[in-house]
This record gives structure tokens, C-alpha cells and sequence, in this order.
């Protein structure tokens, strides 16, 4: 067992910990050592290939296909220096101040929030993309909201020399995506913070502020990490939990913390979403270009959905894609003619949707997809249809409908055809990438894991920064909101830490 | 191919044809890259998802034979359809998931080679502006 000592430990790399990890650097140069343990790789340039199969391989926990208990939805995550920074599509919204309105959590204001989403919209390069550059996918998606008089936006984007790749979600490979591995790691770094790759945290040891881990030998994938392979013991005065909403719940349960804190690993959402493919007559751009300029938030507050743009490989597309043989090889024939639109539903903070961990440590997701996300899941499956209808779609594909295809000259009956009888768990493809709650913020009852400062109830030393803090979702793209709580928990751990040191 | 052996390998022969009927380019060779990228897919899993995948394809032809007195490779492809659909259909929900699982392995070997790309017309490019740009 190697030993390694730390002030502060910062575990995972991406949203959270990649802004934490900047956030303290300046105080290395006060003599404040920190390291920054990631489980993944840090891939070497030329390894962002793009190819769909390998690069999910080497970026996903479980290349992609993370399944809940029950098997009815995948989760993605990645595992990698800059966490899903890395391989999500750059969209960097400020949360809304109904959302943290809904939240209600004292001392937590829209307006702090927003003031640090700011800060790293500046940091990142958040920017709306030129219209030039906006494809045909995105186009029509705009065009079909407009004509049904539906409330659409751009989506600013962390983005910088982007080349259009459209291949945002395999990691850019030009890097022009402005993720923590880009921006905040990189400057964490040059200030003297030490970023461990391919270090797995085990567990915490509660009693001497210390964690188990383990670092891994070089596969091939990435540089090798700065530390030998094997077994740590790493000590900490602060140690701040990052590894996002399913491993820092399953971290902190197998540190034994599962019976202190009722909530932990509760309240876990996600935007459980589906993905409906239109159609067109012709061949469009969807490919090439950024996959996803514009959203749709009409229905936000009445269906608890939301629209997006999207643009997916072939195998991601295929397997969205309910039944199979003929029609399927139809639609599939000709990726130029396709348009996307992904819904998302806005679900509800269940204390029963949970990250717990089977015997040997390993997390399991317990998600029960209820009646009110099957409710808005198939109202934003009519009307993502009504939308590339109105786009000039010919024919629709919708997980939820009784045929394969739904005609152009059909879409006035998308609300008989797409039909709770064929919404069934299993059949359709429900994804989630928006992984949040599991050790959320609140007022220090059995119903929260940390307090407003993302500080662990009873553990002074130990804090949280990432989406697990969510008490509930966040209605939009999480990835600002996580960066800005972040920040508000590297505040209060600077302000720990110095009350740490003048105890020494 | 090791994930199916004996013979699993002609009943998931005849899964695919079935499944990916209508999809362009399957041939014989192409069954065997196919069952190349899908057994490092299985390589990198647990082996109780092993076990689970062919359990299902062995619920597959039983159930065939209880439905139609015939297993899965000898029904004619209108019956294989129709049986798959009873699964992509069923009131169970272990059931549904088990054909979910299968297409997805199916899917991922067919689409995750380059060759199906170029006949999907599936070209990207890192600089795809270049195209928009005209």
C-alpha cells in the first residue's frame, strides 16, 4: 500500500471537479497541496477518432449502455480527464429562476447562481454559434416551432474553433470544445495542482480522513497516470466528492455514510429522454455542422418537457428505433434524409429513484419511470412530430406509435396514433445523460445530504461538488449549474480549509 | 465466435437476417465482422450479460416451438417476424427488454462496422463546417 498525503483531495475531474480544482489552485502557491484523482484517462489527441464504437468504449462507463436495475432506461457518463465535459455537446444554459424558486433551498439564490454561471460562460467561451453554421437539422427544427407558433431558442455554446464535426458526443475531435479539460483542469494544473488519472477512490475512511485507491496500469487508452499502478492510501484534511450523481452517492455509501444520512443516493433524476427521427424528401445537412443549436421550452411548465435538437451515429440511431426489419432498414437506409429531435422529460425528485450499491460495491440505479415522465414523454413524442410535419418531414418514426411510420398525411392524428397503449418500458429506448441528485443540498433533515455549501451533514471535511447536489432537476442542461454550485463549494472549503490550517 | 456457440450461432444467424431484413449488404461475411465486434462488446461485459443473451436466444426458440411447433431457424421469415414482434410486444416487461437487448447487439456489430457507413450514406467529416460552407 503506497501512501500519499494531500491537503486537499478533489475526486473526479469533470463540471464539478474540474471548476473546484481551479477555484483552490491559488492556494498551492500559499503552500496548500491538491490533487485531483480521476478515475478515466486523459486521451491523447490523436485518440478523439470519432468512431461511435470505439470512443464510447473508451469514454463511457459501460461504453454507453449503464442500465438502471430494472433495465428500462441507459444512463450516460463518462469516465475521463474532464469527466462528461468531455463528451457532451458544449450547451451551457443558466438555470432559471422558477427552477431554483422550485428548489427552495435557503441561502441558495438565482441571482448568486447566475452571477458564477456568468463567470464560466466567460471562461468557457460561451458563445451562440454564427448562422452560417447552423445546419439543416437545426433549421428545420426552428422553421417547424415557428409555424406552430412554439416558443424556440439558440443554445449558447462552449465552443472554440469548432470545425463541425458534429461528433460533440464521441469527444471533439478538433478540440474545440471548452470542457474542464480544455479550460479549468489545464489551469488547475499550470498553478501547481496535481491531476491523477486512472485513480479509482474505494472508499473514504471516515475515521482518519483518508482514502483507498487504486490507481490502474496503462491499457493503451490515454497517457498512463503520474503514479505507479496499485493500491493508495491517501490522507486529507478536505476531501470534495465529485465523481458525479452515481459514483459520489455509491462512494459515499460504501464509506458507510448510508446509514447517517437516510437521503443519500435519493432523490436521484435524470431528464429521462427518447429520440424521434423524421423524414425528409431530400438529403439535408445534419451531420456535418454542430449537432444541437436550438430548443424548445413551450411545453416546460404545461407537459414537464422539453425539445432539443440532435444528431445521432448510426447504432445510437438504430437502437432508439422501435420494431425492426424492413421499415427499420428503411429508414435507416439513408442517414442524409434524417432530422432528430430528442425530448426530455422534467422529472420529479422521488426519494424511491435511488443510487444504492450491490455487495460489492458497485452503484445501481433504482429508477422507476412513473406515470407523469411516461405522461410527458408521449405528449413531446406528438409533439415533436407536429414539429418535423410542419417542417417537411414525409414520415416520422415515434417509439410510441402503433406503425413504424407515420405518414405526412397523418399528422393530424398524432395524438390517436402516438398512444399510451405503446408506451411500454422495455420496448422504447429511454436514455438519460442529465444524471443529478443522490447527495442533494437542503436544510439538514432526513431528506438532505449536504447543506447549501455542498458540505456533508455531520463531516466537516468532506464536501460534494457536482450534480448529485441537485435536490431536484434542473430543468435545463445541468452542466453551468453544476460549474456555478462548484464554485460555491470551493468558496466555503477555501474558507474551511483556513480554518483547518489555523487549527494545525 | 465464442458468445455463441453450437447451436446458438445459425439460430442468431437467422435473428439477424430477420432483424436486419431490409438493411442493406448482409451477407455471410458480413455476419462474421458483425459477430467480430460483437463479441469484444460481450468480451468487455460481465458474464452474467453472457449468460442472459443466450438464455433469451434459448426463450426465442422455445417459445417458437411451444407457439408454432417449429424453432426459430425453420419458421419462414413472415412467422420469425411475427414472434419477434410477440416479443417487442409483450405484456412482460423481461421480455420486451430481452429483445431490446438482442436488436441492440445486432444493431451495434451491423452499424459499428465502416462498410455499412458508405451504405447508409453516413459520411462525417472533423470538418464538417466545410460542407455547410458550401
Amino acid at each position: 500500500m503506497r501512501e500519499q498525503r494531500f491537503n486537499i483531495a478533489i475526486i473526479g475531474s469533470g463540471a464539478g471537479g474540474g471548476a473546484v480544482a481551479k477555484e483552490l489552485a491559488p492556494l498551492v502557491s500559499q503552500g496548500v497541496s491538491i490533487a485531483v484523482l480521476e478515475w478515466g484517462p486523459k486521451l491523447r489527441e490523436e485518440e478523439f477518432t470519432g468512431n461511435e464504437l470505439e470512443m464510447a468504449q473508451k469514454l463511457y462507463f459501460d461504453s454507453g449502455g449503464f442500465l438502471t436495475k430494472d433495465r428500462t432506461m441507459t444512463l450516460a457518463f463518462a469516465r475521463a480527464y474532464g469527466g462528461s465535459t468531455v463528451v457532451y455537446t458544449g450547451t451551457s444554459l443558466t438555470i432559471l429562476p422558477q427552477t431554483v424558486e422550485r428548489w427552495n433551498i435557503p441561502g441558495l439564490t438565482w441571482q448568486d447562481l447566475r452571477r458564477r454561471s456568468e463567470k464560466y460562460k466567460e471562461e468557457n467561451n460561451v458563445h451562440l454559434l454564427e448562422d452560417d453554421l447552423i445546419n439543416d437539422n437545426n433549421r428545420l427544427f426552428h422553421e417547424g416551432c415557428k409555424k406552430l407558433n412554439y416558443h424556440v431558442e439558440q443554445f449558447p455554446l462552449n465552443i472554440k474553433g469548432c470545425q463541425g464535426s458534429g461528433m460533440c458526443n464521441m469527444g471533439c475531435p478538433n478540440a474545440a470544445k471548452q470542457g474542464t479539460h480544455r479550460v479549468q483542469l489545464p489551469a488547475a494544473e499550470k498553478q501547481g495542482v496535481q491531476v491523477v488519472t486512472r485513480c479509482q477512490v474505494r472508499r473514504i475512511d471516515l475515521s482518519n480522513r483518508s482514502l483507498e485507491a487504486i490507481v490502474y496500469p496503462d491499457d493503451g487508452i490515454g497517457h498512463p497516470s503520474c503514479w505507479e499502478p496499485g493500491n493508495y492510501r491517501i490522507a486529507a484534511d478536505i476531501v470534495v466528492v465529485a465523481a458525479g450523481a452515481v459514483n459520489s452517492p455509491a462512494l459515499l455509501l460504501r464509506s458507510g455514510l448510508g446509514e447517517r444520512l437516510p437521503a443519500l443516493g435519493r432523490y436521484f433524476t435524470c431528464h429521462p429522454a427518447l429520440i424521434l427521427v423524421g423524414e425528409h424528401a431530400r438529403a439535408i445537412t445534419n451531420y456535418y455542422g454542430h449537432p444541437k443549436s436550438y430548443f424548445c421550452d413551450q411545453f416546460m411548465e404545461s407537459h414537464r418537457f422539453l425539445l432539443e435538437t440532435c444528431m445521432y451515429f448510426p447504432f445510437t440511431t438504430a437502437k432508439n428505433l422501435a420494431g425492426f426489419g424492413r421499415e427499420h432498414g428503411a429508414l435507416m437506409s439513408d442517414m442524409r434524409r434524417l432530422q432528430m429531435i430528442l425530448s426530455l422529460a422534467l422529472d420529479s425528485a422521488q426519494p424511491h429513484n435511488r443510487v444504492t450499491i450491490d455487495k460489492e460495491g458497485h452503484p445501481v440505479v433504482d429508477y422507476t419511470i412513473g406515470g407523469e415522465v411516461a405522461q410527458s414523454l408521449l405528449q413531446s413524442m406528438r409533439e415533436a412530430a407536429r414539429i418535423m410535419f410542419a417542417a417537411g418531414a414525409v414520415r416520422v418514426h415515434a417509439p410510441a406509435s402503433g406503425k413504424f411510420f407515420i405518414e405526412a398525411g397523418e399528422g393530424g392524428r398524432v395524438d390517436d396514433l402516438i398512444s399510451q397503449k405503446y408506451f411500454k418500458p422495455g420496448r422504447l429506448s429511454i436514455a438519460a445523460g442529465h444524471l443529478m441528485g443522490g447527495c442533494r443540498m437542503g436544510a439538514g433533515d432526513n431528506s438532505s445530504v449536504t447543506d447549501v455549501n455542498g458540505q456533508v451533514y455531520g463531516l466537516p471535511w468532506l464536501f460534494v461538488a457536482d450534480a448529485s447536489l441537485f435536490p431536484m432537476c434542473a430543468e435545463i442542461n445541468p452542466y453551468l449549474t453544476i460549474m456555478a454550485l462548484a464554485d460555491r463549494v470551493a468558496e466555503a472549503v477555501a474558507k474551511r480549509y483556513g480554518a483547518v490550517a489555523a487549527h494545525a | 465466435m465464442n458468445t455463441f456457440p453450437g447451436a446458438l450461432r445459425p439460430l442468431f444467424h437467422a435473428l439477424c437476417l430477420c432483424v436486419l431484413a431490409g438493411s442493406p449488404g448482409f451477407t455471410e461475411q458480413e455476419f462474421e465482422s458483425m459477430c467480430l465486434i460483437i463479441e469484444d462488446a460481450m468480451a468487455a461485459r460481465p458474464a452474467c450479460v453472457k449468460r442472459r443473451i443466450k438464455l433469451f436466444l434459448n426463450i426465442i426458440n422455445w417459445t417458437s416451438f411451444l407457439r408454432w411447433g417449429k424453432g426459430f431457424v425453420d419458421l419462414d421469415p413472415q412467422h420469425q417476424a411475427g414472434h419477434l414482434c410477440w416479443f417487442e410486444n409483450n405484456s412482460l416487461v423481461l421480455l420486451r427488454q430481452g429483445l431490446w437487448g438482442l436488436k441492440t447487439f445486432i444493431y451495434m456489430g451491423y452499424y459499428g462496422r465502416k462498410e455499412a457507413h458508405s451504405l447508409i450514406h453516413y459520411a462525417p467529416l472533423k470538418k464538417g463546417n466545410e460542407v455547410l460552407l458550401g
